[in-house]
């Protein structure tokens, strides 16, 4: 009882500010969907090759702050970064001829392409650079009537056992009405925007793995087998869960489109 | 006491974060000092590096920081100087003008490609790295290909220019001592 006592202002500053938060996730506006003709793909890629995450060291934050903590912490990520730099090694030399940001073009175009009212524009546009400038650059110069981004990044789990593949999407209105429509339903964005959502997808080795010399073990034995075959399976996926949450958007419209017909219009009777 | 401790991770923290920058000029390549070869090595030995071609996806891309792209820009240029230091303790090493990439009979022909030279942000600390092969050739017969990785982690205490350039520095050392190795091995006929 005591204990539920002591977690409740913890549960009520959460709610708070969980209730303060901007949210996150824009659903692709309905009505939007039947006036995009044409849209161009932006698929930006800042990564040369294959990341190794760390878990930070939160010493200082759990021991109340202070330069010497603050110091453990550095020392700490430093000490495991080295470790996972010098077990990644074999997994970047084996997919050194890889074509990542290929992989996720030829799936982002094939699941989009499906999507008739998305009318997506070719060639995809890749930006290799992570400047927000270079991507609003993007956005001003296409002459497409909306632009999606889709800002990849990949990165083997702390532990190695994971290969994560996500995603920022973002989708950019180009004409006066499609900017129009995402200020109605977002008018708290700048710049508006018609679509937002993250994603996220995650392929294992096998395993369980010892340590994580032989989680690279496995991800780059033969030439990077399992490593090509998690990342390839890692763009499908994405690109299937980009174009699902799309399509969701136009299901929906098209479900309220057929219940307001179906609903009889007050005063006509 | 605590107010003390707070202000220190505060002056960390600033230190930290106010620190950094954008690269406004090219990266210069500096050289680690390198032993000699081994007894028999390269003594004489004639290096015309034909071409340095950049096979990286993209020319203006340096990794996970924005800041850096001058740095990508003339990364050929900082290779080339990298290439260059190789030269010495009984070696020559001489690199063609583009276009002209031949080589006389008896040199060994070098062929630098280069395929990744980028940062990457791993919480507080930073890794280097840079990717080169080098097609060997002498006498119009290819001898071998071999790829060099250089590495380097360090804590990103600043970000700024020079320290990103410090630890690209570092990595383009890593690779330059294999290749070094390399160099004598092919110069004394010893291919395998």
């Amino acid at each position: 009882m005591l204990r539920a006592k002591a977690l409740l202002p913890l549960a009520l500053l959460a709610a708070v500010l969980s209730g303060c938060a901007t949210p996150r996730v824009v659903p692709m506006h309905g009505d939007a969907t039947s006036r995009i003709k044409s849209t161009e793909l932006v698929v930006v890629l800042s990564q040369q090759e294959i990341v190794a995450e760390i878990t930070a060291s939160n010493v200082a934050a759990a021991g109340g702050g202070g330069l010497l903590l603050a110091l453990v912490d550095v020392a700490v990520n430093k000490s495991r970064a080295d470790d996972a730099e010098q077990a990644i090694g074999g997994v970047r030399n084996a997919l050194l001829d890889y074509d990542f940001p290929k992989q996720v073009r030829a799936s982002l175009e094939r699941e989009l392409g499906q999507l008739g009212w998305v009318n997506l524009q070719s060639p995809t546009r890749t930006e290799m650079s992570p400047s927000a400038t270079k991507i609003n650059e993007a956005v001003a110069r296409s002459a497409a009537n909306a632009v999606l981004i889709v800002n990849v990044k990949y990165t083997l789990s702390p532990d190695f056992s994971l290969m994560k593949v996500n995603a920022e999407v973002t989708g950019h209105p180009r004409t006066d009405e499609l900017t129009a429509l995402a200020k109605q339903a977002r008018p708290d964005l700048d710049p508006p925007l018609l679509y937002r959502n993250s994603f996220l997808v995650a392929n294992g080795a096998g395993g369980p793995f010892a340590n994580q010399a032989a989680a690279a073990k496995a991800w780059a034995d033969n030439n990077g087998k399992t490593a090509r075959e998690a990342l390839d399976k890692g763009a499908a996926d994405l690109a299937k869960r980009i174009a699902a949450d799309l399509e969701l958007a136009r299901a929906n419209a098209k479900a309220g489109g057929a219940t307001a017909a179906a609903a009889p219009t007050p005063g006509t009777r | 006491m605590s107010g003390v401790r707070w202000a220190s991770a505060a002056g960390l923290a600033a230190l930290l974060a106010a620190c950094g920058g954008v690269a406004t000029r090219p990266m210069q390549f500096v050289a680690e000092p390198r032993q000699a070869p081994s007894a028999g090595g390269g003594a004489g030995c004639l290096v015309n590096v034909l071409a340095i071609e950049d096979k990286r996806d993209s020319a203006s891309s340096f990794g996970s920081s924005a800041n850096f792209e001058q740095f990508a820009n003339n990364v050929p240029d900082w290779v080339k100087s990298a290439v260059k230091s190789l030269d010495g303790h009984g070696r020559k090493v001489v690199i063609s003008d583009p276009g002209t990439g031949t080589a006389s009979p008896d040199a060994l022909a070098v062929t630098v490609r280069i395929h990744r030279a980028y940062v990457h942000g791993m919480v507080t600390s930073r890794t280097s790295q840079v990717v080169l092969s080098n097609q060997y050739e002498r006498a119009g017969k290819v001898l071998g290909t071999q790829f060099y990785r250089g590495s380097d982690t360090s804590v990103s205490w600043s970000s700024s220019p020079e320290e990103v350039e410090g630890g690209m520095n570092a990595a383009m050392n890593v690779a330059l001592a294999a290749m070094s190795k390399d160099l004598d091995r092919y110069c004394a006929g010893k291919q395998n």
